[in-house]
């Protein structure tokens, strides 16, 4: 997993999470950030917190609540 | 990196605060492995990676400042070996718990004896009541009411 900065770029192992469970993150988190969702040989998610929201904290979040999907 | 057991398997960056560990999938499958992180999401943030075939890498970031990051990725190895032993349980005890499910909703069949046009009723429980059905007063019972007042 990497997280890179301005705007925010998550990369994420497409042999542990999938595209459903990052669309519905995608979905839940539409009211703190806007994100796009490409994929290559990593899924490639681009974030933009809106006004106020720390970046880190809502990167990681993002992540987890993928990862909380994965196990439903 | 700073090795934290004698596995070698646990690595702990203090300058980034995070631990890194990888788990052999033949020991601990990605299900258990989903179950555990699932389990740790609250206290920490969980981030996974490398091959399920072969080896899963996990990264365990502290949530807050001061967390201990040892006693998180101590939890998160205890939490993979209680679901794999759940797992374990689960797969062995599989079959028996279908037959006690079977043998439970075997008991609840309906048998036709008492299926609903072969319940006798001759004291007709089953109709509604109304004022219609009312039964009607005879003479002798207000001249009863009458005395019982009375008395």
């Amino acid at each position: 997993m990497q997280i890179k900065e301005k705007p925010i770029i998550i990369k994420l192992n497409p042999s542990f999470y999938s595209k459903g469970a990052i669309l519905q993150t995608i979905k839940d988190f539409s009211s703190v950030c806007s994100s796009d969702l490409e994929k290559k040989s990593k899924f490639l998610i681009t974030i933009n917190p809106k006004k106020g929201i720390d970046k880190n904290e809502l990167a990681h979040e993002f992540c987890n609540y993928c990862l909380g999907l994965m196990n439903q | 990196m700073e090795d934290l057991n004698n596995l070698g398997n646990l690595k702990i960056n203090k300058a980034e605060n995070y631990i890194f560990f990888s788990v052999n999938p033949s020991i601990f499958s990605l299900e258990v492995v989903y179950s555990a992180a699932y389990i740790m999401i609250d206290k920490a943030y969980i981030f996974l990676d490398g091959n399920p075939k072969r080896s899963i890498d996990i990264e365990i970031r502290a949530k807050k400042e001061n967390q201990d990051l040892k006693r998180l990725a101590l939890e998160f190895n205890n939490e993979l070996i209680n679901y794999a032993n759940y797992k374990q349980q689960n797969k062995e005890n599989k079959e028996i718990r279908e037959m006690i499910l079977q043998r439970a909703l075997q008991t609840n069949l309906i048998t036709p004896e008492y299926t609903e046009g072969n319940i006798k009723d001759p004291k007709n429980i089953k109709e509604a009541w109304s004022e219609d059905k009312r039964p009607k007063k005879t003479k002798n019972a207000n001249k009863r009411k009458t005395n019982n007042n009375q008395a």
